[in-house]
């Protein structure tokens, strides 16, 4: 009994293996695959972007594929590797992929994205009162940014930090962590388990928007200068594979987003166009910060 | 003519402790010796000294038995000329018993009376039937000389007779170490008796009556 | 509660010598092994405690009671959405698992047979000495997010652990056949013959556990992406959807708990036909370029690829850049993963003679035992960056809950192989606690100690993905590294990592080797 099922099993096997051979054979049909870096809550992502492959799909006429990735160089490494075409990059992660893949385009980015901003938040319990200099009180907290590739959780708040200070977070702060996206920033400054954050602004309002955030036990402190931040990038081999002008139709597509559902949620009021001359100034500060090479 | 063992004022000693002293003993070709004595005597570390001055011409069977307990019976006994097959002709002997040697085995077998037992999993027999696998392990290896220590401790009076005439029969010199001496007075030519690593008998197990080898035990 | 190890004995130190023939000497005086332990457990426990004056252990005043209620609320109804989706999740994950096992098992035991070789055990230590999470990130820069780079990542740190444990389990081989002399010359036949049907069942039980860590690793890996239960587990913590958390976990134990019952050896081959049959077949990049690409240029810096360059200068540039990376975070990172291994290995062996007493002395009642496995159970499946996460809520960012996570993670994992020790060797169940110190306590110790120092390795690794905690260990820079998509950094510093783990595990077993007279044989039953 025993000896029988195991050499059926390893029929089962033998057979399985021999199937599998052949069937590697699929549809060619051309899909453009997009993905969006992890900034904040998934389930807003996936609702978020499910509405884009859609919108996309139904204006393009191709089939618009979106995948969820759990990290912003997860997000790099598909693009570079031609799983995803296209891309809902940060500044900082929109340089990195431009730089490495040659060809690769900045063409839109949302209206609020030229303007864009950090808020640094504190727990109620250090009293760091709101400020519109640069709130030194942080000194000696514990501190947290959000993902280590974020541009609004780390490389610009970095920046800034570096610029009121003159010495490195590690120095300035007793603990330096990385939370992993802006509403676990929240969260954990909320709860007290960090004193001290930073977030994306955005994330922040839509987060107060729908009630998560309980004002009395975590507050905004300071919100940096502004920069340029998030951008639809595109791979520049696409044409060969969708037909001549196909990044110009995606292009266009991206920018004719009116529906207020659809932008509500990424929440920009709009898409404008962007180059890859507009996140110059990022490229200086991430290399200045050696989290990039020049 | 050339002894096959000579030993000659032979002293074995662990750093704390005496095993052998002053051993002189020879052994010709086609003696039968029984080696009687007390636990501790010395007996087992004078047949791994015997062992070692014909290791090409014996065929030793140890008192812990040495058998592999996954295996089976049949490959127990086959393990003894592993050396002899090349590594192919064994793995594959582990899937399908070679013919040739499966005829040469179940006929020791049968001799033994473990025949029925030759394709099932060696721990799976009581402590007397291990003990005729590896008696039969060494008689496959078809060596003119047989060393044995205890290879009949474990089995009752009969079996042990059986056991033993096998051995001997199909041996041209035989060496074993007994603690039955009645078997030791009947079945072979002489008798060394050890007491605490020194030679205190030896001699033709026809002078010998069965008080004097009890004196061994005293 | 230290003062009770003087009674340990090593119970097997004269056992092992009357198989070896009657040529062996007999055992030298053992008497002292037990107070040999008793110092070398101390000697743990102190530079623990040393440490910990150095190292930042702060509680930091929170409040996390309003979220931890969330989480408990969460875990105590928990709720699915799509219940379908979650049953694909989990078969994904033990898909996943079955494969990459099985594939390391193969590779692991050729690799086993010449372990001998110097090189082999060389790079076998250095492959394992990397961290599944980081193989998989390696790997999806070749394959991307596909299931060959779930199967790869854990196929071959386990195929180099397999090759360690295998040989260690030949070498405890009981039986030496020293009556035939001339058969040792044939040294395949010897192992077919001799080695192999003697270790076999203790392989076959090696491998029954080594699918249970599969199945945890498996799961670990949907953290970077991967399709199996951690993708969901992660996301629901993030995002505070602590229902479906909790029916993900409960899912997740109930699986690992149900592997004991389904999970025969001589249904392998099915399973794995199923599990080929059920992985999706995703488009992964397997382009040759990418593999090129990624071996040629990506990991090396920028300045030894510039053209022209002479070999001599390449060296140069290289172990310069090498260097001042190697100060700038390899001495932190270096000396930050010992001082959290450190501690972590303190407390683990503290809470394990805890967790095992407790377990020994409740023995007779079925109900708290069952309990108390079920606990050891959830303590071991939980993956220790969700521990991370809900410690770093209630403690705060320090290496505090570093230590905790990774200790409870740990001490649940040896309570349990020791549990499994006691019950293999069918000992006498201990009837209260001075049963316990005298009879079972004894027994296991020399395990206990061998399993201690095995984890210590892999709790250096394991440090690596608390770096949500701000500790600023090796591994956290490594993290560091790839995402930033610096691959020269990440492999320089793997390679640190790599030889600390090896320097490490050399000085281990030489500390040890002090400590007992012929070494507390370290075997890595893990």
């Amino acid at each position: 009994m025993l000896f029988r099922s195991f050499t059926f099993s390893w029929y089962c096997l033998i057979a399985i293996i021999s199937t599998g051979a052949h069937s590697a054979v699929d549809n060619k049909a051309p899909v453009l695959t997009f993905t969006a870096i992890p900034d904040q809550d998934q389930q807003q992502l996936k609702l978020r972007f499910q509405q884009v492959a859609d919108y996309l799909s139904a204006t393009l006429q191709v089939k618009v594929n979106y995948i969820p990735v759990k990290s912003y160089a997860a997000a790099i490494t598909a693009f570079r590797n031609n799983q995803v075409q296209l891309a809902w990059f940060g500044g900082l992660s929109g340089v990195r992929a431009r730089q490495l893949v040659r060809g690769s385009q900045a063409i839109a980015q949302g209206v609020e994205d030229t303007k864009f901003k950090s808020y640094f938040i504190a727990h109620h319990s250090v009293n760091i009162a709101p400020t519109k200099d640069f709130p030194l009180g942080i000194i000696n907290k514990t501190f947290t940014f959000g993902s280590k590739g974020s541009t609004s959780g780390r490389l610009m708040p970095e920046y800034y930090i570096r610029q009121a200070l003159k010495a490195a977070p590690k120095e300035l702060f007793k603990t330096v962590g990385f939370s992993g996206d802006h509403s676990l920033t929240i969260t954990q400054v909320a709860a007290g388990a960090y004193q001290v954050g930073v977030v994306n602004y955005k994330v922040w309002h839509s987060m107060l928007d729908a009630g998560k955030i309980d004002l009395k036990k975590v507050q905004v402190i300071w919100q940096t200068p502004e920069y340029t931040d998030y951008q639809w990038t595109i791979r520049g081999d696409l044409d060969s594979k969708f037909g001549v002008g196909f990044a110009a139709k995606v292009q266009r597509a991206l920018l004719a987003i009116k529906d207020p559902q659809l932008l509500k949620q990424f929440p920009r009021s709009g898409f404008i166009k962007a180059e890859n001359q507009d996140y110059a100034a990022i490229k200086k500060t991430a290399i200045s910060l050696d989290l990039l090479q020049p | 003519m050339r002894h096959l063992f000579k030993l000659t004022d032979y002293s074995f000693s662990y750093p704390d402790q005496s095993v052998l002293a002053e051993v002189s003993l020879s052994i010709e070709q086609g003696e039968k010796v029984a080696i009687v004595g007390q636990s501790g005597a010395g007996k087992s570390t004078l047949l791994n000294v015997l062992y070692a001055q014909q290791p090409d011409q014996s065929a030793y069977c140890v008192q812990d038995r040495q058998l592999i307990f996954g295996l089976s019976c049949y490959n127990n006994i086959y393990l003894a000329k592993l050396a002899e097959h090349t590594a192919l002709q064994n793995l594959l002997n582990l899937l399908k018993p070679n013919p040739r040697a499966l005829q040469k085995i179940t006929v020791i077998a049968r001799q033994l009376a473990i025949e029925d037992k030759l394709h099932i999993s060696v721990n799976k027999l009581s402590g007397g039937q291990q003990q005729r696998v590896a008696v039969a392990r060494a008689c496959y290896q078809q060596k003119p000389v047989f060393i044995g220590d205890e290879p009949v401790s474990n089995l009752d009076a009969l079996k042990a007779q059986q056991v033993l005439e096998v051995i001997l029969n199909s041996h041209q010199t035989s060496i074993i170490a007994l603690h039955d001496r009645h078997l030791a007075l009947q079945y072979f030519d002489r008798i060394v008796g050890l007491k605490a690593g020194k030679i205190a008998i030896d001699k033709p197990a026809a002078k010998l009556c069965i008080d004097d080898l009890d004196q061994l035990y005293l | 509660m230290l003062n009770f190890k003087k009674h340990s004995r090593h119970p097997n130190s004269n056992s092992h010598q009357s198989h070896d023939g009657a040529f062996s000497h007999p055992a030298k005086s053992v008497s002292s092994d037990g107070i040999r332990l008793r110092n070398f457990s101390l000697l743990i426990l102190a530079a623990g405690l040393l440490v910990s004056f150095f190292a930042d252990v702060e509680v930091h005043a929170s409040e996390p009671w309003l979220h931890l209620q969330l989480m408990l609320q969460g875990l105590f109804t928990p709720s699915v959405s799509n219940p379908q989706s979650l049953l694909l999740d989990l078969l994904y994950t033990v898909a996943v698992a079955l494969i990459g096992v099985s594939v390391s098992v193969v590779a692991g035991f050729l690799l086993s047979l010449c372990y001998e070789h110097y090189l082999v055990r060389l790079c076998c230590a250095f492959f394992r000495a990397i961290h599944e999470l980081f193989w998989a990130l390696i790997f999806l820069q070749i394959f991307g997010l596909s299931v060959t780079t779930a199967i790869l990542a854990i196929a071959i740190p386990y195929a180099c652990t397999f090759a360690r444990v295998f040989h260690d389990i030949y070498q405890q081989s009981q039986v030496k056949i020293t009556q035939l002399s001339q058969i040792k010359r044939s040294k395949i036949s010897y192992f077919l013959y001799v080695q192999l049907p003697q270790t076999l069942p203790k392989m076959q039980s090696y491998l029954r556990y080594r699918f249970e860590c599969g199945i945890r690793t498996s799961a670990v890996l949907g953290f970077v992406g991967l399709p199996t239960i951690g993708f969901h587990l992660e996301t629901a913590f993030k995002q505070a959807d602590y229902s479906f958390a909790g029916a993900l976990l409960i899912a997740f134990y109930l699986l690992i708990a149900s592997i004991k019952y389904w999970l025969k050896l001589y249904l392998l081959p099915l399973y794995l036909s199923i599990a080929i049959y059920v992985l999706p077949s995703s488009d992964f990049v397997n382009d040759s370029e990418n593999i090129y690409r990624f071996f040629s240029s990506d990991i090396w810096p920028r300045v030894v690829l510039g053209e022209g360059l002479s070999v001599l200068s390449i060296i140069y540039h290289y172990s310069q850049w090498f260097a001042a990376l190697f100060m700038s975070q390899g001495v932190a990172g270096i000396f930050n993963t010992l001082m959290l291994s450190m501690m972590a290995i303190a407390a683990t062996a503290v809470s394990c003679v805890v967790m095992i007493s407790i377990i020994a002395s409740i023995d007779q009642y079925w109900l708290m035992q069952k309990i108390a496995n079920s606990l050891l159970l959830i303590l071991r499946s939980t993956p220790e960056y969700i521990l991370a996460f809900v410690l770093l809520l209630i403690i705060g960012p320090s290496m505090l809950p570093a230590v905790v996570a990774l200790s409870m993670h740990n001490s649940a994992l040896i309570s349990f192989l020791l549990q499994r020790n006691l019950e293999e060797k069918y000992l006498r169940k201990a009837t209260g606690f001075s049963d316990y110190l005298y009879k079972i306590l004894p027994q296991i110790y020399p395990y206990f100690i061998s399993l201690l120092m095995y984890r210590a390795e892999i709790i250096l690794r394991e440090s690596a993905i608390l770096g949500v905690l701000g500790v600023m260990t090796l591994g956290f820079y490594i993290d560091s590294a790839f995402e930033d998509l610096r691959f020269d950094r990440a492999f320089a510093l793997l390679f640190i990592t790599a030889v600390l783990n090896i320097l490490v595990d050399q000085f281990s077993r030489k500390m040890q080797l002090n400590f007992t007279q012929q070494g507390i044989r370290v075997r890595s039953r893990d």
